[in-house]
């Protein structure tokens, strides 16, 4: 688990806050495109979304984007502070509608806030952003899990885990609690089931 | 099951970069080891007084031989700059320069709360350093650790002395300190 990545040799991480994040990103100890968070005031490097991510990504962009005078507006893969040392990267999330200026969003203009989880994030956006997305409150957290083709969708933060989780499957069609005008077939988010054998002679 | 992400590893050149942007300052209490930032721990009452002990020891009746710095920055290869409690140094060195390996002939860890870390992996880093002596006073223990012959892994050479025994350096002869005195 990420927090925990010290303890068995003992070093005591020293802790960043999220304005030293903010500095150090402004003095370019990270390229804008490399993906750092912080966790508990420790850096960590997200790995490269892979292909199938990426496309989930722009089906998303593309579906959440559409129609006009939405109550939200869309923040894709940037900051969003929960906490005094924790600042995510978010690969979506929906904000309440203002001007923000270059400030970094914080947790308390979140709506909905959606994850997607590869292989090699998933059991870190389960087990470790999940608690941190409820603690700091963020009132709705979708989770798509691309190996088993579902999305979970979690509301009513309270500690740090979510009251409910209403999972969607291929056939279903996922609606926002926090903003019911979105109502998004599973289908058209993860795109059509992998080709079989079968299917490519 | 595939490590999902990485923690963030800094240079010796980012690491002091940090300062000068103002993210870490003079009174921040960090060192360097390999590549990640850590916390030094909060001293405690026994751990002061053994560094205290420690330092009058190794600086009183020696003439000037080698210089005591205490709770210091040495510089080491491989991004690090761990703050050792004591580290002898040769009169030589550069009095502009944090401290490198060619400048150092003993370095002391006094523990109380850290003495896994102290034999585990600081021992390993001051070993591949170079650095040709290292002690460890276990508070807790009334022991001290000899470490002796440094290789690419690991000192070759412990030895451990308990009250009522005089621990010598090998790298400075001259001193030669009373385990009973230094727990007294």
């Amino acid at each position: 688990m990420l927090g925990n990545k010290y303890a068995d040799i003992g070093i005591k991480p020293w802790r960043f806050s999220a304005s030293d994040y903010r500095l150090m990103a402004r003095d370019g100890f990270w390229s804008p495109g490399e993906g750092v968070e912080l966790f508990d005031g420790s850096l960590y490097n997200l790995p490269a979304p892979s292909d199938e991510h990426r496309q989930v990504s722009s089906r998303l962009a593309r579906l959440l984007s559409r129609g006009s005078g939405k109550p939200w507006q869309i923040r894709e893969s940037k900051t969003l502070q929960l906490a005094e040392y924790t600042v995510f990267l978010p690969d979506f999330v929906l904000l309440k509608p203002r001007r923000y200026g270059s400030g970094t969003p914080t947790a308390a203009d979140a709506l909905v806030a959606i994850e997607i989880g590869d292989d090699s994030t998933l059991s870190s956006d389960l087990e470790d952003k999940l608690p941190r997305y409820a603690a700091a409150g963020i009132p709705e957290l979708w989770i798509v899990e691309l190996r088993h083709r579902r999305i979970g969708r979690y509301h009513q933060p309270s500690d740090d885990d979510y009251g409910f989780l209403n999972t969607f499957w291929q056939q279903d069609t996922i609606a926002s609690v926090m903003l019911p005008t979105i109502n998004v077939p599973v289908a058209a988010i993860i795109g059509p089931p992998p080709i079989s054998v079968e299917g490519e002679r | 099951m595939p490590v999902p992400v990485a923690g963030k590893y800094y240079t010796l050149a980012e690491y002091h970069h940090l300062g000068d942007i103002g993210v870490l300052g003079e009174d921040d209490r960090v060192e360097l080891i390999e590549g990640e930032i850590a916390a030094l721990e909060v001293i405690t009452g026994p751990h002061m007084w053994g560094v205290i002990h420690l330092t009058h020891m190794l600086m009183d009746g020696f003439g000037r031989a080698w210089i005591v710095s205490v709770q210091n920055p040495v510089r080491l290869p491989g991004d690090s700059e761990p703050q050792p409690d004591i580290a002898l140094l040769r009169l030589e060195a550069d009095r502009a320069a944090i401290p490198g390996p060619d400048d150092i002939y003993l370095i002391v860890e006094v523990s109380d709360t850290t003495l896994s870390y102290d034999r585990g992996r600081k021992r390993r880093l001051y070993a591949r350093a170079g650095i040709p002596e290292y002690w460890i006073m276990d508070i807790n223990g009334r022991q001290l650790f000899r470490h002796t012959g440094p290789d690419s892994s690991d000192y070759q050479v412990v030895a451990r002395f308990v009250p009522g025994d005089t621990i010598d350096s090998l790298v400075l002869p001259a001193i030669r300190l009373s385990i009973a005195a230094l727990f007294a």
